[in-house]
């Protein structure tokens, strides 16, 4: 019988809410510490080892693969502890197999986006020049013989290798970006770069600017985006993959506190019964030879001493 | 930095869990919960040592 303190109030809907967002079920019972101690630590090990991981850590399998990924599928059976998440991530499956997502060469509106990546140039004259850029990217819709395109322009800093940094600001055509839905917080994007007055190509550009998290996470990925992880992370991958694991067991055991309570009471049992017997005078003596056996048969829990 | 240093907060979070799930006292929660997480880093400790002492000199 649960312990009278403990007042679990609608446990079902304290469990649902305490597997959808590990802390919540035990907040709305009112009990605050736990409540704390839950969040914290399963929020604390799954956000872990999904910053850990670019944030790609956490992925569902399709329905048609339950029973061909068996790995992908046993890991986000543990993932899927945490519930809210595991859930959202469902939904990226739906949303990645969308027609839609597929790589961008048109856009409706213009965007500016903080850009990272690389160029290959090759000027007419002189050598290829490759280097790291640093900047920003503007973005315009652009329409020409072929259709709609993007076009735009790269302002920033350029880095030759084996060269000195210089300011620069390009021109670019037949911008191409990556999907919208894919794992991670960066999205990919190629363009071709122009010269200064804008007419002859010069070199290629590819890089990636950021992408929302809410199309970064728990999208589904692909055998190249696995092996890219991989290549980045290296047995961090793993260490982020086990968090995530570790986080959704954990929350079954808070899920499972919601709903039933503490596995073994209160905590508080031996030593409320110690002062009860106390309270009634009976004091805990050396035990006699002949209920030695017993005391130890017992576990060694104080005996009561008959008066003589 | 060495993923070695995430077990320590790791054991800590784990022991937590899983002593809140098992009792209601704060108290008792705390106290058990770090009389847990050292005796989970003592048995990798020793474990550590078992694997260190089988791969010596290989």
């Amino acid at each position: 019988m649960p312990d009278p303190r403990i007042n679990l109030k609608n446990p079902v809907l304290a469990g649902i809410l305490a597997f959808l967002v590990p802390g919540a079920g035990h907040l709305y019972q009112g009990r605050m510490f736990k409540s704390v101690i839950y969040a914290v630590c399963i929020w604390g090990t799954y956000l872990t080892g999904n910053v850990m991981s670019g944030w790609r850590a956490v992925q569902a399998p399709r329905m048609s693969e339950v029973s061909r990924r068996i790995p992908l599928t046993l890991k986000f059976a543990a993932q899927s502890g945490v519930g809210l998440p595991s859930l959202y991530a469902i939904y990226q499956n739906q949303r990645a197999a969308g027609p839609a997502n597929r790589d961008v060469t048109s856009i409706s509106s213009p965007m500016n986006q903080p850009f990272q990546g690389a160029a290959e140039l090759r000027p007419e004259l002189g050598e290829r020049i490759e280097g790291t850029i640093e900047g920003t990217i503007s973005l315009k819709p652009e329409t020409d013989v072929f259709g709609k395109s993007i076009g735009g322009s790269l302002k920033g800093t350029f880095r030759p290798k084996g060269g000195e940094a210089k300011p620069i600001e390009w021109p670019l055509e037949q911008v191409v970006l990556g999907r919208r839905i894919q794992p991670g917080l960066e999205r990919s994007v190629r363009a071709s770069v122009l010269n200064t007055e804008g007419r002859e190509t010069q070199g290629e550009l590819i890089g990636h600017i950021p992408r929302s998290i809410l199309d970064g996470f728990g999208a589904p990925a692909t055998e190249a985006d696995d092996e890219e992880l991989h290549r980045k992370l290296g047995k961090f991958h793993e260490l982020a993959m086990v968090l995530t694991w570790i986080a959704g067991l954990l929350n079954v055991l808070a899920t499972w506190d919601a709903i039933d309570g503490p596995a073994y009471g209160y905590g508080d049992e031996a030593e409320k019964a110690l002062a009860a017997q106390a309270a009634n005078g009976a004091t805990p003596a050396a035990p006699a030879p002949s209920t030695a056996a017993s005391a130890t048969r017992d576990g060694g829990r104080p005996q009561k001493v008959p008066s003589t | 930095m060495s993923f070695t240093w995430y077990l320590f907060p790791l054991s800590a979070a784990i022991s937590l869990v899983w002593t809140a799930s098992r009792y209601e006292s704060e108290a008792v929660i705390i106290r058990r919960s770090i009389a847990l997480t050292f005796k989970i880093l003592a048995v990798m400790a020793v474990i550590l040592a078992v694997l260190y002492v089988l791969s010596f000199r290989l």
